[in-house]
């Protein structure tokens, strides 16, 4: 009987769980098994950055069409989210949007979002970098400083794509 | 004859369509535009060669749909687009370069009054050849926005009437 109860309690307690889990959102691409190479140059970033909280790629991949995807990024559980309206214009458009995060209490750690068009080595647009940035109540940091710094980062990683299609080749 | 009936009923089919489609509301001009946020349009646009188009966007008292309230474009009450809303309630900002006239780039920031709040969208619409540098064209938006706030006390101000 008390084998029973216990049972039942933890039945109610994991459907409990599950109806407060949020649902990811459903997959628009799967990586392949391999590690691809815009993964190893966002883990690139990410150490030479210890100014960003987080960076992520965004666009179409090869062999697809108006499939708008987060390909690589620290966030490994992300990749093949399906990208949001904003992502999808500024890959679309060339556009740069600064977002101070304004009013969004939910995020854990207070933030400012840079999205800039990615870009490859001959300077075309090919995709969308969105780079996250540390930015307590303290931080002097202007949107100005964060445009800038953005755009080095984009800049210098532009010389490291010779193609679109080079990102999603196997790491070396 | 027989060319009659059909050139009535052509004529009978656009009138319907027309009829359907949905009524734009014409478009105010800016020479008409007599309130205090014009008076800054045309002030900056004579001291600005550099700009092509300027609009400033926000609420009218009053009402609740945000539109251009001033611009050296004969646009004004034009509803806003999607972007120009995030740029007030999200205050985002957005660098545009112009996909169809490659000698435009576009600046969206939000508007600010003397006391720092967010009353509105501004959107500055720069000269811009290929490889200019877009972060000098954001530095010179934001320094327009800013000499701009100290000359606007408050939202209601804009819409002062003003001799043009």
């Amino acid at each position: 009987m008390k084998k029973l109860f216990l049972f039942l309690a933890f039945a109610f307690g994991v459907a409990a769980l599950g109806a407060q889990t949020p649902t990811p959102p459903k997959k628009n691409w799967t990586p392949p098994s391999y590690k691809i190479y815009a993964q190893s140059l966002s883990d690139e970033i990410m150490a030479a950055h210890p100014e960003l909280i987080s960076v992520t790629f965004h666009g179409v991949p090869p062999g697809l069409k108006d499939v708008y995807t987060m390909f690589a990024g620290s966030y490994l559980d992300r990749i093949g989210n399906p990208d949001d309206d904003d992502d999808i214009m500024v890959t679309k458009s060339g556009i740069t949007i600064i977002d101070p995060r304004w009013h969004r209490p939910k995020d854990p750690i207070k933030k400012f979002v840079m999205m800039v068009p990615l870009r490859d080595a001959a300077g075309e647009n090919c995709g969308l970098l969105v780079l996250a940035y540390h930015h307590e109540a303290n931080d002097p940091s202007t949107e100005m400083d964060f445009y800038k710094s953005s755009y080095a980062i984009r800049d210098a990683l532009a010389k490291k794509i010779p193609t679109y299609t080079g990102l999603y080749e196997k790491a070396k | 004859m027989k060319k009659l009936p059909v050139l009535a009923a052509l004529i009978a089919c656009f009138a319907v369509m027309r009829a359907a489609e949905p009524a734009t509301p014409a478009l105010g001009k800016a020479a008409d535009n007599k309130i205090y946020a014009q008076k800054l349009v045309n002030e900056l646009m004579a001291k600005n060669p550099d700009l092509l188009v300027v609009g400033f966007h926000a609420i009218s008292p009053g009402t609740t749909e945000q539109k251009m309230i001033a611009s050296n474009l004969d646009r004004i009450g034009k509803d806003d687009d999607d972007d120009d809303k995030a740029v007030v309630t999200e205050r985002k900002t957005i660098c545009v370069p112009n996909a169809k006239e490659s000698n435009k780039f576009e600046v969206q920031v939000p508007m600010k009054d003397a006391t720092g709040a967010i009353i509105g969208a501004y959107g500055f619409v720069f000269l811009y050849k290929a490889g200019d540098d877009e972060v000098e064209l954001h530095r010179k938006g934001v320094v327009l926005r800013d000499a701009l706030s100290k000359k606007i006390p408050n939202l209601a101000a804009l819409f002062a009437p003003a001799k043009l």
